[in-house]
């Protein structure tokens, strides 16, 4: 006969992507029920858009997750291009698909390093932001910030990007290509990481859609669903790549998943330098830079960010600020299942559960 | 934009709507709402990808996206709830993942979904009265 005890954790874990809390009942080394608590750091960021103008709160879409800035960006202009009826040129179009996917990359580094040294494996926090700073680096030449980037602007991107540019990141892509195969090789032929992850965290493709999952949580459950395919915006229309999916639908697909997504990313890095059209990516003239008044309607656009799916919702009642701006974003739907998917697991398989599903939290909170 | 499914979604739906347009949007009653998933659920659209409110000053709107992982296309749903007595029907207990969304519309603008026993404060600390995206709240926080 065991005694049910109860273990709260958080909010403040020294491994957790952010503040939740977890309570937890456990009987023995068992999860036996658990509940999850979120809200730690709600800044209420859909209540602050309604009292900026629409531009004055592209800085802001940046904050709702810096390790995702650029992703943030292209939803929010792209809401209100959809609504204002705003045409974006060719070359802003492939530069935006650029920075997102160096976005991309920076954001599967910041997941792998940091989760991968919860799993007890610091070479991996090291390696990830090391190679994390060549695009750090790349964003600091091309767009001069290096977390909070704010890439875009209504009607196009910020700044282009030179000859010498171009040449850094082929150069640099190339180095973190071999390092990703590398990783790759490494963890795949890895009997402890292997171990930790094969089996754990299961989620079935009918549970994964049950559970509202998105990104590449769902896709490691064999449902193969990218937005970037389904209802391509920028320039992924015309780019080719592949949306990889494995039927694991444990901790170990999820992060097969990741990885694999990195090299496409790489791939459609390089196809964009290759095929850059011309021109001027910056906003025409004739998009204000301050007050833009989109006429009265409202939008729904997703985007796939590197945590999946990124729902926006924007109201617009003529005026120069946003009537409503509704953020859902991939953490959000990913977040809520954790209890679920931790009844019936070890307490020591925590981490390796919660990290495999790639949280932030700022952007679960706004 | 090609909306084939959701065309033939919204003719099924006829009886139920009080009003609708060419891009997708339904608006209904609150008593239909139920009847309109389940129904959506059996034509393809089976997913709620974001539920959420606006408040129009005279009146607030439920608004249900519904879409599918399979295809691109979204169906809209709005439901007018009134601002003095603000009530809808849970789906939780269809997409049990609307639980959070809900919690967060119920916090964030006081709109009561009858039937979800999970009515807790989500984002917002236990303290915080009021109903923050309101447009009468102030911006500034209450005294």
């Amino acid at each position: 006969m065991t005694k049910e005890m109860e273990i709260h954790i958080g909010p403040q874990g020294p491994q957790q992507p952010g503040p939740y809390q977890l309570f937890l009942t456990v009987d023995e080394e068992e999860i036996v029920d658990a509940e999850i608590d979120i809200g730690y750091v709600h800044k209420g960021v859909e209540k602050i858009a309604e009292n900026r103008t629409y531009t004055g709160f592209i800085p802001l879409s940046d904050r709702v997750c810096y390790v995702d800035s650029v992703n943030n960006n292209q939803f929010y202009c792209q809401a209100i291009e959809e609504l204002a009826g705003i045409e974006v040129s060719e070359r802003a179009k492939y530069l935006r698909v650029l920075f997102m996917e160096m976005q991309r990359l920076i954001s599967h580094y910041v997941w792998l390093g940091e989760w991968l040294s919860e799993l007890g494996w610091f070479s991996f926090l090291l390696w990830g932001f090391r190679d994390r700073e060549h695009i750090l680096k790349l964003f600091e030449e091309t767009i001069g910030g290096r977390l909070n980037m704010s890439t875009h602007r209504v009607g196009g991107v910020r700044k282009d990007i030179t000859e010498d540019m171009i040449q850094n990141i082929y150069e640099e892509v190339e180095t973190i290509e071999e390092r990703v195969k590398e990783y790759k090789d490494i963890l795949t032929d890895n009997s402890v990481f292997i171990n930790r992850t094969k089996d754990v965290g299961k989620m079935s493709e009918r549970e994964a859609k049950e559970l509202g999952v998105v990104g590449p949580v769902i896709r490691g459950s064999g449902v193969q669903t990218d937005i970037r395919k389904l209802d391509p915006y920028a320039a992924y229309d015309q780019l080719n790549f592949d949306v990889p999916s494995y039927k694991g639908g444990d901790a170990y697909a999820r992060t097969m998943v990741r990885l694999d997504e990195m090299l496409e990313s790489i791939k459609i890095i390089r196809q964009v330098l290759d095929d850059l059209p011309e021109g001027d990516p910056t906003p025409p003239d004739e998009i204000p830079l301050l007050n833009i008044n989109p006429p009265e309607g409202e939008v729904y656009t997703r985007v796939e960010a590197a945590r999946g799916e990124f729902r926006a919702y924007l109201v617009s009642d003529g005026s120069d600020q946003p009537y409503r701006l509704k953020m859902s974003g991939p953490t959000y739907s990913n977040m809520q299942p954790l209890p679920k998917l931790l009844v019936g697991e070890y307490i020591a398989d925590l981490y390796a559960i919660a990290g495999s599903l790639d949280f932030c939290v700022s952007e679960a909170d706004r | 934009m090609e909306n084939k499914k959701t065309r033939e979604l919204m003719d099924k739906l006829e009886e139920y709507s009080i009003e609708k347009d060419k891009e997708g949007k339904i608006k209904v009653d609150k008593n239909n709402l139920k009847n309109i998933c389940k129904t959506a659920i059996e034509n393809e659209f089976d997913r709620l990808s974001s539920l959420t409110a606006v408040d129009y000053k005279d009146y607030m709107e439920v608004v249900y996206h519904l879409g599918s992982y399979e295809h691109k296309e979204v169906l809209v749903v709005k439901v007018k709830v009134d601002k003095e007595d603000p009530k809808v029907p849970t789906v939780s207990d269809i997409w049990s993942y609307a639980n959070w969304y809900e919690r967060e519309v119920w916090e964030m603008f006081g709109i009561d979904f009858k039937d979800n026993s999970d009515l807790r404060k989500l984002l917002l600390p236990e303290e915080i009265d009021g109903n923050p995206l309101r447009k009468e709240y102030p911006i500034g926080g209450r005294e």
